[in-house]
């Protein structure tokens, strides 16, 4: 085994006897992106020399002694959260030149704790999409199958894990841009809680959805990285004042005795036969470990997806609106005056799907039809809650499929905006609700694609994932596979 | 056919905040253009508002000042429109659930009655980035200066209550006395911490009809708002006349050229609520807790200094005009020293003094203690009238007691009754045709005589004894 393909409590071992240094696992991490990265293309902006200064200095502080979990290990970061003085480009060629002045919350939190970052990796245009065939810097492979897209919109963050370009990574969720390129990808990711991760520094897309979380190897090193990046922040008034538990005690405590609710609603025509199976053993699995599978009803289930498609891009035309070209990023130079300035360079510096969503945001607000829409959507996305709320009386926590198919081709949905959003069909729920959501593997189809199995908790039940997905985990019995690069 | 105007008033106010409205940058929109800034009011992308509590504070004050109701729960939208002083592309404001709703001002009506003009709604928003046309040189450019974006406001928005340019302008002077004693912003049009917008139209007397309305903006003082709704109300008038259809649209006042201009209009955007500040939540402790920081507001204070200090009414309003002033004339009173005296002094004396040194009387060289000094040596007869003008002025000048400068410069009135006898003797034998007159007569021989004492004495004598000692000496 090398370095790269060990997970971070694996790795903190081997740095906590002094078996091996930071530098070395840096030094593999970066001998792996040098190998796969021209089939894959995980990075935007590679972070090398920093990555070594970082590594270099986390070997310092081990031989002090002064040692956390995440001491030494090399983290990617979805391109956008904000780096200081490192290019953030949120995938569009609007951002394709800009460089931050600060650093966001999570990227600070995780500096300190002495991870070292690789880099900036790839995502669909302004976290719009479920593929990341839209990003201006071209697509990213999945790695289990060159010829398909590895999710979206951090499919950047998950294909670098599954590809072992990194040893963890962060990405964030608006619509299930973690959970779904997880099961895509055959990794573990996790959106946590609204309100439990500082947003400060992630760059918007709708901001009463987006939430940071991470992607990682397995479900221990899951909760050690939400163990850094969760807790309140007097930066984003959103977040929420409350203690966070260590995450990593969930890990060995069993589900006996719970009860798992299974929506109705979420077991639908369309989805893959594949997926179906994989959904039927994990609910053997789960009830062999002493849990109980109830069907449960999620009866507004219908309304998510157009709910969704009106608030998330309600929220983003507003949020888009200060790429005007004025003071950073990308400018249509020649135009005569003001107007045609803002035209040009928001005409050429977005691309079609960021475009095709401010005009349904900008249509969904427009006077008129704010009530009609907007103002019903959010009163839906309260019944949506509500529905969670009632369920959360009746089991502990909710499975559900992570995505109805496997990975597609690459350029199958393209042209095919609504079956690119069904595709998120089972993720948006728990945004709209504001609770947590992780996706971990539980399977692989016949052509070799990872599946990954959803579990939903009540909002702070972020400890109570961790606690199922460790135990499923545990005693799925998976065939280890690894990609065949 | 006579018409009259409907107008309301859109009053923006900066509030006097240390801090920007949603980031800790100083509230110091003056500064060397774009000092005061920070990747929250420039909003870099990923940059989260951090609604400022100073601010609710004064807003909430502000509101209360104006009478009105503060809602339990208000909250921020999103006004999209594209504009280079809005570095986001939306300006954070309260479009849809305002802080404060229901309040009023009273003022005196052109017919000398009084009108409760009705105030719709307070809300709180973000100013924005000022922009700086240079036109000279080859190629024109627009600076922007983002010192004020940010900078926290409230606007008022009124009813349309107002039928003439005076009701307006009495119901601005009205609002800046109420917020001034409140102390939550600085109301000056001048300056440009109060902004004033008039939505104007016109409508047959007497009739109930709302017709399209006009915005008139950028009017620097209450005296330009005043010209420019007369002036849009003749503009007006002439077109219905002449059969045009009013059209909703926004104008600037002119200064220069005393009238009104069409403004081009910017692009406006939808309006979507914040996700990012969480909604307002108000108790009724905490509005309660803001009411008791809110000092005696100018109407009590008037009935106050009527019944407690025996103000004329005209007078009491007069040294309630001003917060700082009534403070000022408190302080002279509580030096012992009558109230009416001190106003009177204040009034006819002091303010022109301070006015012409373009002083603030909480600053002014001249303290309460000092004034009272010398009034108490006035009252005690110890200088006379036109001495204590003199020393009055040198108080402005100089570091010393009143008493020191009465003192060195030799005002001390001449009391001593066989001096004034000397002096009334030599007046009376210098002018023996006036006090032939007097003994004639005539009386007002008497008032040339006291005249002539005082400028026999330098103006040092007690014109009192004067007179006393001259009556009885020609009687």
């Amino acid at each position: 085994m090398e370095l790269n393909q060990l997970t971070i409590h694996e790795l903190h071992e081997l740095i906590t006897k002094r078996e091996v240094s930071s530098t070395q696992i840096v030094q593999s991490v970066f001998k792996r992106i040098e190998t796969v990265e021209k089939d894959i293309h995980s990075y935007v902006t590679l972070m090398k020399e920093r990555a070594f200064a970082a590594a270099a200095d986390a070997d310092k502080r081990i031989r002090e002694g002064d040692i956390t979990p995440m001491t030494g290990i090399p983290v990617a970061l979805k391109d956008v959260l904000c780096t200081k003085g490192i290019r953030t480009t949120c995938g569009s060629r609007i951002l394709h030149n800009y460089i931050p002045p600060y650093d966001a919350t999570v990227v600070e939190k995780l500096k300190a704790a002495g991870a070292v970052f690789t880099g900036k990796v790839n995502m669909d245009e302004f976290a719009m999409g479920s593929s990341t065939e839209t990003s201006c810097f071209g697509i990213t492979r999945n790695p289990w199958d060159l010829k398909r897209i590895p999710g979206g919109s951090s499919g950047g963050s998950a294909a670098a894990v599954a590809a072992d370009e990194c040893i963890a990574s962060l990405g964030s969720d608006t619509g299930g841009s973690i959970r779904q390129p997880a099961a895509l990808c055959g990794v573990v990711g996790m959106k946590p809680t609204y309100g439990r991760v500082s947003r400060f520094g992630l760059v918007a897309f709708a901001s009463s959805l987006d939430q940071i979380g991470p992607f990682t190897k397995d479900v221990e090193d899951c909760a050690i990285m939400m163990n850094v990046i969760a807790g309140y922040d007097s930066r984003d008034s959103t977040s929420v004042p409350l203690d966070v538990p260590d995450y990593t005690a969930f890990l060995s405590r069993g589900i006996d005795g719970w009860t798992v609710g299974i929506p109705r609603e979420y077991f639908i025509e369309g989805i893959d036969p594949e997926v179906m199976e994989a959904m039927k053993s994990t609910i053997a699995v789960i009830e062999g470990l002493g849990a109980k599978c109830v069907e449960i009803s999620l009866p507004h289930t219908g309304y998510c997806l157009a709910v969704y498609y009106i608030i998330a891009p309600a929220e983003a035309s507003s949020n888009l609106a200060r790429y005007d070209g004025v003071k950073y990023g990308f400018r249509a130079g020649d135009g005569r005056d003001l107007l045609e300035m803002y035209k040009k360079t928001r005409s050429a510096g977005f691309g079609a799907e960021v475009k095709r969503r401010i005009m349904i945001g900008t249509y969904a607000l427009s006077s008129g039809y704010y009530d009609a829409y907007y103002k019903k959507a959010s009163q839906v996305r309260g019944l949506i809650k509500g529905d969670f709320e009632k369920a959360f009386t009746q089991c502990d926590v909710i499975l559900t499929p992570t995505s109805p198919t496997p990975a597609f081709t690459i350029g199958e949905k393209m042209d095919d905006p609504l079956q690119m959003y069904l595709s998120d069909i089972f993720t948006i729920s728990a945004n709209l609700a504001g609770i947590p959501g992780i996706s971990v593997p539980c399977g692989f189809t016949r052509r070799g694609l990872p599946i990954g199995a959803q579990f939903l908790a009540g909002h702070f039940e972020e400890g109570k994932l961790i606690q199922m997905a460790s135990a499923y985990e545990k005693n799925a019995n998976l065939e280890k596979r690894r990609p065949n690069l | 056919m006579g018409y009259e105007a409907v107008i309301g008033l859109e009053i923006h106010l900066e509030l006097n905040c240390m801090t920007k409205m949603f980031c800790n940058c100083p509230n110091l929109p003056g500064d060397e253009p774009n000092l005061n800034t920070c990747p929250i009011c420039l909003w870099f992308p990923g940059a989260i508002p951090q609604f400022s509590h100073e601010t609710l504070e004064k807003a909430v004050i502000t509101s209360l000042a104006l009478n009105c109701e503060i809602q339990k729960e208000s909250a921020f939208d999103q006004k999209v429109y594209y504009y280079p002083d809005l570095p986001k592309g939306f300006q954070l404001s309260q479009a849809h659930r305002p802080l404060a709703r229901h309040g009023w001002l009273d003022i005196i009506g052109m017919d000398g009655r009084t009108r409760r003009l009705r105030i719709r709604h307070v809300h709180m928003e973000e100013d924005v980035a000022k922009l700086v046309h240079e036109t000279e040189g080859r190629t024109p450019i627009s600076l922007v200066d983002f010192n004020r974006a940010g900078v926290p406001l409230v606007e008022i928005v009124t009813e349309p209550d107002m039928r003439s340019p005076h009701d307006a302008m009495e119901f601005i002077r009205a609002l800046r006395m109420q917020i001034r004693y409140a102390g939550s912003a600085d109301c000056s049009m001048e300056a440009g911490t109060m902004r004033v917008d008039a939505n104007i139209s016109i409508r047959p007397e007497a009739s109930e009809v709302m017709n399209t309305k006009v915005e008139v903006k950028n009017m620097n003082s209450i005296r330009h708002l005043g010209d420019a709704i007369a002036y849009e109300m003749q503009r007006q008038e002439a077109c219905v006349r002449n059969g045009e259809a009013i059209v909703l649209h926004t104008r600037l006042w002119d200064p220069d050229r005393r009238m009104t201009t069409p403004m081009r209009g910017k692009f406006e955007g939808p309006c979507v609520p914040d996700p990012s500040v969480p909604a307002i939540r108000l108790s009724e402790e905490w509005i309660s807790e803001m009411k008791s920081r809110l000092p005696e507001m100018p109407g009590e204070k008037v009935e106050r200094f009527i019944n407690q200090y025996g103000l004329s009414r005209d007078e009491a309003v007069m040294m309630s005009s001003e917060r700082d002033l009534s403070e000022y004339f408190e302080s002279v009173v509580k030096e012992n020293i009558a109230p009416r005296l001190a106003s009177h002094w204040v009034a006819t004396q002091l303010l022109p003094l301070i006015r012409e040194r373009q002083q603030n009387i909480a600053e002014s060289p001249v303290t309460p203690a000092r004034l009272a000094a010398l009034l108490s040596m006035l009252a005690g007869e110890e200088i006379n009238t036109s001495s204590a003008k003199i020393v009055l002025t040198q108080l402005f000048e100089r570091k010393d007691s009143p008493e020191a400068i009465v003192q060195m410069s030799g005002f001390s009135q001449v009391s001593d009754k066989d001096e004034l006898d000397r002096l009334v003797d030599r007046v009376m034998a210098d002018n023996p045709s006036a006090v032939e007159d007097f003994r004639n007569g005539q009386a007002k021989a008497l008032g040339f005589l006291i005249g002539r004492a005082m400028q026999a004495s330098q103006g040092k004598a007690n014109p009192k004894m004067i007179r006393e000692i001259l009556t009885k000496k020609l009687g």
